[in-house]
């Protein structure tokens, strides 16, 4: 290894020395404000770090990563959330008094595996990587063990992500097995617009379980709901962010440098997740009457709307999907950020319940989370927003009708559910409510950081995207140049 | 850029209206007013830049590379409209000052009005579509904040949420077909879509363009079947109801039809969609208006009339046509603001809205009743007002529409009559009849009357000189709209032609109605049509068995149980691989059972026993031993197969894996059978169904021609690359030397965790003794 890798990778070597040292901290004295501190100072070096490496990118290191400024963006994404979830973490734990420690080392390693995942261009690192990451995350979710709603959540995580990883790996073997490669670029230049046979056909197949697991995407969804309601609220940040995020920009890079838009059974598979994922996220959410568990749905929807821009297969398609990603997880973050400040000790504030009437009482942090919601839905000046718009026009470029119309009709459901969290906040409150111990607790100054943070981008972003689309753009072109070389 | 500011300056003072009110109070409503008024000044100064064609415009790129403009202007069209919200707005805002009193929020309720103008504004000027979107859907949430702010009010809520559902909805498949329009059309600017208009009509997509963008127009525009929001919207306060679900907001959906028409209109489907949808909701609105008993509910009902027959004068798509609908949206706008804050105004002085209980209006608010009468005599078509003059023009355009003219035109005259017939309902008992009904607690005050009397006044004032808005306001809106220089003269007398005999055809039905109506009241209020009409309790029923259905679904899906999750994952993937195992060509060949080594199969003949033994037995112990035994019985393989390194790998980790399991085992609670007979089965089938795709598969890689090995890397290299001979010492010391480091590193750092674990353990045995 030269000088330049051992560079490239500054922000995971920064990332994993910080989990040592977290460790060895913890071995020394344990102090939940040193260590948190560690972990945010790490997080914030490695983001600083990637605008040194934009010097040498793109750089191989064959045959494993590839840190071209696609990886870079995604990994800014990655340590950004991680950042948040970091501040919104400490807080949230402060209140317990068992062993807070170690949850930073899983912090750490976690957004280390997502990373992995984001400048992967093999077989065998991206699958490490998913394994660091899910790992990390098994422990995560079940991490405040006296619930027993927890506990469940955890071990559901396990078997299912097991399941998922046992198939995911059978799909590496059988594609290695047909195409004698786990590299990706030599795959896509093997293949380029070949017949695949059908070894490989099933090796992708079983792969799209993998992934689709990973990302929540219907049938695969199922641990959604139950984990997004049973993990601590900043867990819950973190997967549907940091751990979506990862896997995601894996998708867009392999998918895209094979070019599954030539195989068409492929195509179908994905549609077909796709159009299942909006219709049945939004569907589900509408009757649930726990805000985490609407967010869990509606991520599922989200995911789907993000398939119908990679699907595209255009040259808006990165850009559409990497942009909504940023905008989703601004807005989800945000989301989390209310839910996990409202929570107090033992208790989450998640059931509708407690924010009917909200306003009255927090009506800064309603304002927040009302124009979160918004942007969830899509409606224009925010974030969400833009991405919806971009991911419109690029399946209306690609004149992919069936998923477009899908994708109109379920937003309208979509409305339906996040007006109704507004709603509950806005409405009259009632002297029977049962007072939340969190709902009353001032914000701590972390909090409001994170908050006041992400509301500004969200709105930035809704009101003059120029900046952040100029940046996405010309971060993502490195995958989007591949793809359009062979399209030429 | 002037526009951009404006906007800029009504966003800002809604901003600030809250902190404003605790300072005036009871002054904030007039003086908000002040800057509504100043803008309707500076549109009419306006007035002679439109007359020559010309219009104001500001262009800011808001999206480099998407072609997304912020961008602005004033033409005929958008200045006509402008004038009514401004106008209106500020006759409103004093109004509101009054109305309102000091009670509750009124900060946010200024600021909530004050963000609608705005965003209203923003609509009518923008040229471009992404931008008209962009305040469409700002009308639709400001309206949605201004439905519910009587918070506390269950119905309130519920009609707000259905208001908003409804546009927001329509906003949505509206963005859509904007989307496919600019694909298509080349570009999101007004003034480039017009000029491709032709070439966007003969597209394949042309008619999905026109139904996405005419869901967003009637949503708004409260048309059949979506005008049910409109009734129950009114549960706002009556300011709101008069600005914004009468006089303006409504109205966009008309404006946007206007605005496009030269884009999409002038087709057979343009016509045919449209015309149909105004006609019925015109009929609809007018018969379902007579029936009620509330002022507002009546008001309400007669404006989704008036919108159909705006959205009728659209489908026409004649000159005749543009030209009667601009002048009955003035005239509407006039009156049906009138009329809104006349109720406003009776409902504040005597706490009533039924007309059955108003009663000899003309002792206790004799200027109001002179408006009443004004304005209800515009509603009826009455000479000499404005009304009656554009009643003869939309007759006209009726009588000389394309299709079906003869149909169209009954539809009209007789949604006229009944207009009429509402008009002497409104007016003749509540004004002048002796009888004493609800008392007057306090006569209305001069902020309450300035609004209604303006605007019926100027129903009267523009009826006798029509000629003076011809010119200025009218004549620019249809150059806008048609695109060449047009003449109107506008007079209150034609002569005796078709439309007079019309005319008086229409009074005296309307008269005739009226007098059924006195003599068979109950007759006039039972259910008519109920399950056609009430698309109310449609919506209901279908929101309610939308629910329900997504609840079914949701237990079937989502009951919780992590066994159910696997058996579903398991049966997609199943589904999966056998739809690819059953499209895709491919040869198979079963394995010839003779080549099979005696040692291979004694091993897999023990792997099957062990499988089995460890899925049928009851303790927890021989199913860890059988578990064990496969996993050995695997390693063997790989040995027998020349893999000794990798045989020992698997041997240890299944030994560890054994020895954790054992020591679990203690903890867990006792065995018993959960399952029943039927998922039992369940489980057998989908193990077989997966097993069975998973042989096939393997099958299938047996086809496989082995890849390069990672040896002959070595091989080739070991000497070349590292100068050793000794290949393992090579793969070890150089090929590997990072692997190596990685490992020793892997090892201290599992040290330094295990110190921090022991001191776990230390510091519970002295914190619990």
């Amino acid at each position: 290894m030269t000088a330049t890798d051992f560079f490239s990778l500054m922000p995971l070597i920064i990332i994993a020395t910080a989990a040592v040292i977290v460790m060895i901290l913890i071995a020394v004295k344990r102090n939940h404000s040193v260590v948190a501190g560690v972990s945010l100072a790490a997080f914030a070096l490695a983001f600083l770090s990637l605008f040194r490496i934009t010097a040498v990118t793109p750089h191989t290191l064959p045959p494993l990563l590839i840190i071209d400024n696609y990886a870079l963006f995604y990994m800014g994404l990655i340590f950004a959330a991680s950042f948040a979830v970091t501040l919104l973490s400490y807080n949230y734990l402060k209140s317990y008094n068992f062993n807070l420690e170690e949850y930073y080392i899983l912090l750490l390693l976690a957004a280390l595996g997502a990373s992995t995942l984001a400048i992967s261009q093999h077989f065998v690192s991206i699958f490490l990587g998913l394994e660091i990451l899910s790992v990390s995350l098994y422990a995560l979710i079940a991490y405040v063990r006296t619930w027993e709603r927890n506990l469940e959540a955890g071990l559901k995580y396990l078997i299912l992500a097991a399941q998922s990883s046992a198939f995911l790996l059978f799909g590496m073997a059988l594609v290695y097995a047909s195409l004698g490669s786990m590299n990706i670029n030599d795959m896509a230049q093997l293949l380029s617009g070949a017949n695949l046979g059908p070894l490989a056909l099933i090796g992708f197949a079983l792969m799209i379980v993998g992934i689709g697991f990973k990302l929540a995407v219907v049938p695969f969804h199922l641990w959604t709901p139950d984990v997004y309601h049973g993990a601590p609220a900043p867990v819950t940040a973190f997967i549907a962010t940091v751990s979506k995020g990862g896997v995601f920009a894996l998708l867009l890079r392999f998918f895209v440098a094979i070019d599954i838009y030539n195989y068409e059974s492929l195509v179908i598979a994905f549609s077909v997740i796709a159009i299942a994922s909006m219709i049945f996220g939004n569907v589900l959410a509408l009757l649930q009457n726990n805000v985490k568990r609407i967010l869990a749905y509606s991520s599922i929807a989200h995911l789907g709307y993000l398939l119908v821009a990679f699907l595209s297969g255009n040259n808006l398609s990165v850009d559409a999907a990497t942009l909504y990603l940023t905008a989703y997880a601004i807005t989800i973050m945000g989301a989390f950020s209310i839910v996990s400040l409202l929570s107090g000790k033992e208790q989450e504030s998640d059931k509708l319940e407690d924010y009917r009437g909200l306003f009255w009482r927090r009506p800064v942090l309603s304002a927040v989370f009302t124009a979160m919601m918004f942007s969830l839905a899509g409606i224009p000046l925010t974030a969400g927003f833009i991405g919806k718009y971009f991911i419109l026009s690029a399946g209306v470029h690609s004149a992919k009708w069936l998923l477009v119309i899908v994708l109109v009709l379920t937003s309208v459901i979509g409305l339906f559910y996040y007006l109704r969290i507004v709603v509950a906040m806005y409405s009259a409150p009632t002297d029977d409510m049962p007072s939340q111990p969190g709902i009353s607790r001032s914000v701590s100054f972390s909090g409001v950081l994170v908050l006041a943070g992400l509301t500004i981008l969200l709105v930035w972003f809704g009101v003059f995207p120029q900046g952040f689309i100029s940046l996405i753009q010309n971060m993502v072109s490195s995958l989007q140049d591949v793809y359009l070389s062979m399209i030429v | 850029m002037e526009l951009l500011l404006m906007l800029l300056a009504v966003f800002a003072l809604a901003a600030l209206a809250p902190l404003l009110y605790s300072f005036t109070r009871g002054n904030t409503g007039w003086l908000l007013a002040i800057f509504p008024f100043m803008l309707t000044a500076y549109l009419l100064l306006n007035i002679p830049q439109t007359m020559t064609g010309h219009s104001v415009q500001f262009d800011w790129m808001w999206i480099h590379g998407l072609d997304i403009h912020l961008a602005f202007y004033l033409d005929g069209l958008s200045l006509i409209f402008s004038i009514l919200v401004t106008g209106i707005g500020g006759l409103i805002l004093l109004f509101t000052g009054q109305y309102l009193g000091n009670a509750g929020l009124i900060g946010r309720f200024y600021s909530y009005l004050l963000l609608f103008m705005g965003s209203m504004l923003g609509l009518l000027w923008a040229s471009d579509l992404i931008t008209l979107f962009v305040f469409w859907e700002l009308t639709s949430i400001s309206s949605y904040l201004l439905i519910g702010y009587n918070h506390e009010d269950e119905q309130s809520r519920r009609a707000a949420l259905q208001a908003l559902l409804i546009t927001a909805g329509g906003g949505l498949l509206l963005l859509a077909g904007f989307l496919l329009l600019a694909q298509i059309g080349g570009s999101f600017s007004f003034h480039i879509l017009r000029s491709s208009g032709r070439s966007i009509q003969h597209h394949a997509l042309y008619p999905l363009i026109l139904i996405l963008i005419l869901f967003g127009a009637f949503t708004k525009s409260a048309q059949f079947p979506f005008h049910f929001w409109l009734p129950n919207a009114m549960k706002a306060p009556t300011p709101v109801s008069a600005f914004l679900h009468s006089a303006t907001m409504v109205k966009a959906g008309i404006y946007l039809l206007a605005r496009l028409n030269p884009v999409l209109g002038q087709t057979e489907l343009w016509h045919m969609l449209i015309s149909t949808t105004g006609a019925v909701t015109m009929l609809m609105g007018a018969i379902l208006a007579i029936r009620q008993v509330d002022l507002k509910k009546i008001l309400a009902y007669s404006t989704i009339s008036a919108l159909g027959t705006l959205v009728l004068l659209m489908g026409l798509d004649t000159k005749a046509a543009f030209k009667a609908a601009l002048v009955f949206l003035l005239v509407h706008s006039f009156y049906k603001g009138a009329l809104f804050m006349i109720t406003g105004a009776i409902d504040h002085s005597t706490g009533s809205r039924d007309i059955r209980h108003l009663s000899n209006l003309k002792k206790s608010m004799p200027m109001l009743s002179v408006s009443l009468i004004l304005a209800s005599f515009s509603l009826a078509g009455l000479p000499p007002l404005l009304g009656f003059i554009s009643k003869e023009l939309v007759y006209e355009a009726k009588l000389q529409a394309p299709n079906a003219a003869w149909l169209i035109t009954s539809f009209g005259v007789l949604a006229n009559m009944l207009m009429v017939a509402l008009a002497a309902t409104i007016v003749l008992r509540p004004v002048f009849s002796g009888k004493s009904g609800v008392a007057v607690k306090h006569p209305p005050s001069a902020f309450l009357l300035v609004g209604p009397i303006i605007l019926s006044a100027l129903g009267l004032v523009v009826g006798l000189y029509p000629q003076m808005i011809a010119a200025s306001l009218l004549e620019p809106a249809l150059i806008a709209i048609q695109a060449e220089v047009t003449t109107i003269k506008l007079a209150l007398w034609h002569g005796v032609n078709p439309v007079l005999l019309l005319s008086l055809l229409t009074f005296l039905g309307g008269v005739i109605i009226y007098i059924l109506t006195r003599l068979y009241p109950d007759h006039f209020k039972k259910p008519l049509l109920s399950q056609v009409m009430k698309a109310d309790t449609m919506y209901d029923d279908a929101l309610d068995k939308f629910l329900k259905l997504a609840k079914q679904i949701t237990l079937f899906i989502q009951h919780g149980n992590l066994r159910y999750y696997l058996f579903v994952t398991l049966l997609t993937i199943s589904g999966l691989l056998l739809f690819y195992l059953l499209t895709e060509q491919m040869a198979i060949t079963l394995p010839v059972l003779a080549e099979i080594r005696v040692s291979d199969m004694t091993l897999l003949v023990l792997i099957l026993l062990s499988a089995l033994m460890m899925v049928l037995t009851g303790s927890r112990i021989l199913a860890i031993v059988a578990l064990g035994v496969i996993g050995y019985a695997v390693a063997l393989i790989f040995f027998s197969y020349g893999a000794p390194d990798l045989a020992m790998t698997q041997f240890s980790i299944e030994t560890l894996s054994i020895i954790v399991f054992v020591l679990v085992l203690r903890k867990l609670p006792k065995f018993s059978r959960l399952s029943g007979r039927l998922s039992k089965t369940r489980d057998a089938f989908i193990a077989l169904l997966l097993g069975g795709i998973i042989t096939v598969i393997s099958f299938l890689v047996m086809h496989q021609q082995p890849t390069k090995e990672a040896s002959t890397f070595f091989t080739e290299n070991s000497y070349t690359a590292a100068k050793g001979k000794n290949i393992v010492n090579v793969i070890l010391v150089d090929f590997r030397a990072l692997d190596t480091l990685g490992e020793i590193t892997v090892l201290a750092i599992a040290a330094i965790g295990i110190v921090g674990m022991l001191k776990l353990k230390n510091q519970k045995g002295t914190s619990s003794p």
